[in-house]
């Protein structure tokens, strides 16, 4: 019998898989191109992201709009290369009065510092101008407010916390030691029996994952959540102690979590924080930074010991 | 009927648009496969531009960043066909630095030759005294 047709349907095929193969090696190429394009560009905006928070670091430190000063935007800067920075500013009046100050998420191979004396005025020389914190307790909110499975009371990385309060007394410097584990029930070897503290309020109902809303720094980012709150007290036994920082530090959890002091009453927090801002723009590229940098941090490796010029006794 | 030999017009225009359709499809390959290669090359100039970049943050801004144009090496460069890096500081224009800040202004390049072209990758910060990694 003669077949007739069969050609058309083999020259049909091979049509149909020549275009399937060019296309998708058109596809890859145009998909290469674009994502070296937009890669270039990022480049490009967070270098000059980067120059806005050199330029008003120095700005800063050179012309002292330090602390006790305001939003102060600078002007846009404009690089060759089409790349520029745009609402580059510095909030120097960290923590508003009143409101918790928030340390950006780390780790437990880092600590965070919040000062309760001014650093501008350690001695505390003038109360009210410098803001010091003369209240008795004060509370910390810690953990990123998620949905652990903690309520199944399993263990899933749950943040812990030791806070160390530091304050002066007669000349001596002291500290005492306070410890919180978000994770109540703990049927694990090496956390079931550390005797922590719980949360006062923890964020574990199956609609919110979070203790109420607090506004952080001012309002740069306000209504943050967090999944633990603890209150810390009884650090001026005999009421005449200088509270001078508080540093916390994260346990056991291997993840990162923002850590915020928040003042008791109608106190406030002294000024101690800067936070910069810059945006980086080149082509529909934008990359937007924001660097926090407190007063007078002890160095890492300072960690677990205090320097002081009398003798430091630990309670 | 008489049995008719050969092949109809209808096998013979199938057969040429297909010829022609495979002829195009290879000839778009090349620049298809030179494009992926390009934006390759792309990335390891624009990876090596950041690291200098970060490299002189960490210098001391009074002693060791001195104003002029210098070239530098680095390993990766070895993957680019005539490559050369070099880069560039100059004190900050008053149009940038309107307040008066101590900063420089460091234009990092990468340049390379891709089929005979130049390509480029460049780019520029700001690096101040008391500055990001100071």
């Amino acid at each position: 019998m003669k077949d007739t047709g069969q050609i058309i349907i083999i020259l049909l095929l091979v049509m149909v898989v020549a275009l399937a193969i060019g296309l998708s090696v058109v596809g890859r190429s145009i998909n290469d191109i674009s994502t070296s394009t937009n890669t270039e560009n990022s480049s490009r905006a967070f270098s000059a992201a980067e120059a806005g928070i050199e330029k008003i670091l120095n700005l800063q430190s050179e012309q002292a709009i330090s602390l006790g000063g305001k939003v102060t935007p600078l002007s846009d800067i404009q690089f060759d290369n089409n790349a520029s920075a745009k609402d580059v500013l510095i909030d120097a009046a960290i923590p508003r009065e009143k409101t918790a100050l928030e340390y950006p998420p780390f780790g437990k191979e880092s600590f965070a510092q919040f000062w309760l004396a001014s650093p501008a005025d350690p001695n505390c020389t003038d109360p009210v101008g410098s803001r010091c914190y003369r209240e008795d307790n004060f509370d910390v909110y810690f953990g990123e407010a998620r949905e652990y499975s903690s309520r199944l009371d399993n263990l899933e990385d749950q943040p812990a916390i030791e806070v160390s309060v530091i304050y002066k007394i007669g000349g001596e410097y002291k500290s005492e030691k306070y410890f919180f584990d978000s994770y109540v029930k703990a049927p694990l070897p090496g956390r079931n029996s550390n005797n922590f503290n719980g949360c006062l309020d923890r964020g574990d109902s199956a609609t919110a994952w979070s203790v109420p809303k607090i506004v952080t720094n001012g309002g740069i980012s306000a209504n943050r959540a967090f999944y633990c709150k603890v209150n810390i007290s009884g650090y001026k036994e005999t009421g005449s102690e200088i509270p001078y920082m508080v540093r916390v530090r994260i346990l056991y959890t291997n993840s990162s979590h923002p850590v915020a002091v928040a003042p008791t009453g109608n106190a406030s927090l002294p000024l101690q924080t800067n936070i910069y801002k810059s945006t980086g723009v080149a082509g529909d590229v934008q990359r937007r930074l924001e660097v926090f940098r407190e007063k007078s941090v002890m160095p890492q490796f300072f960690d677990f010991a205090l320097f002081s010029a009398g003798s430091l006794n630990k309670e | 009927m008489r049995k008719q030999k050969g092949f109809s017009l209808v096998e013979v225009i199938l057969v040429v648009a297909v010829v022609v359709f495979i002829a195009l499809l290879i000839a778009t390959l090349p620049p298809a496969v030179s494009s992926i290669n390009k934006s390759r090359q792309l990335s390891i100039a624009k990876d090596i531009a950041g690291k200098q970049i970060e490299y002189l943050r960490g210098l001391d801004f009074q002693n060791n960043l001195p104003l002029g144009t210098n070239s530098f090496s680095s390993p990766d460069l070895s993957a680019l066909p005539s490559s050369e890096a070099g880069f560039e500081t100059s004190q900050c224009p008053p149009e940038i630095c309107t307040l008066g800040e101590e900063s420089k202004v460091v234009r990092v390049w990468v340049t390379w030759k891709e089929t005979g072209d130049d390509k480029k990758v460049e780019l520029s910060t700001l690096i101040s005294k008391g500055g990001l990694a100071q």
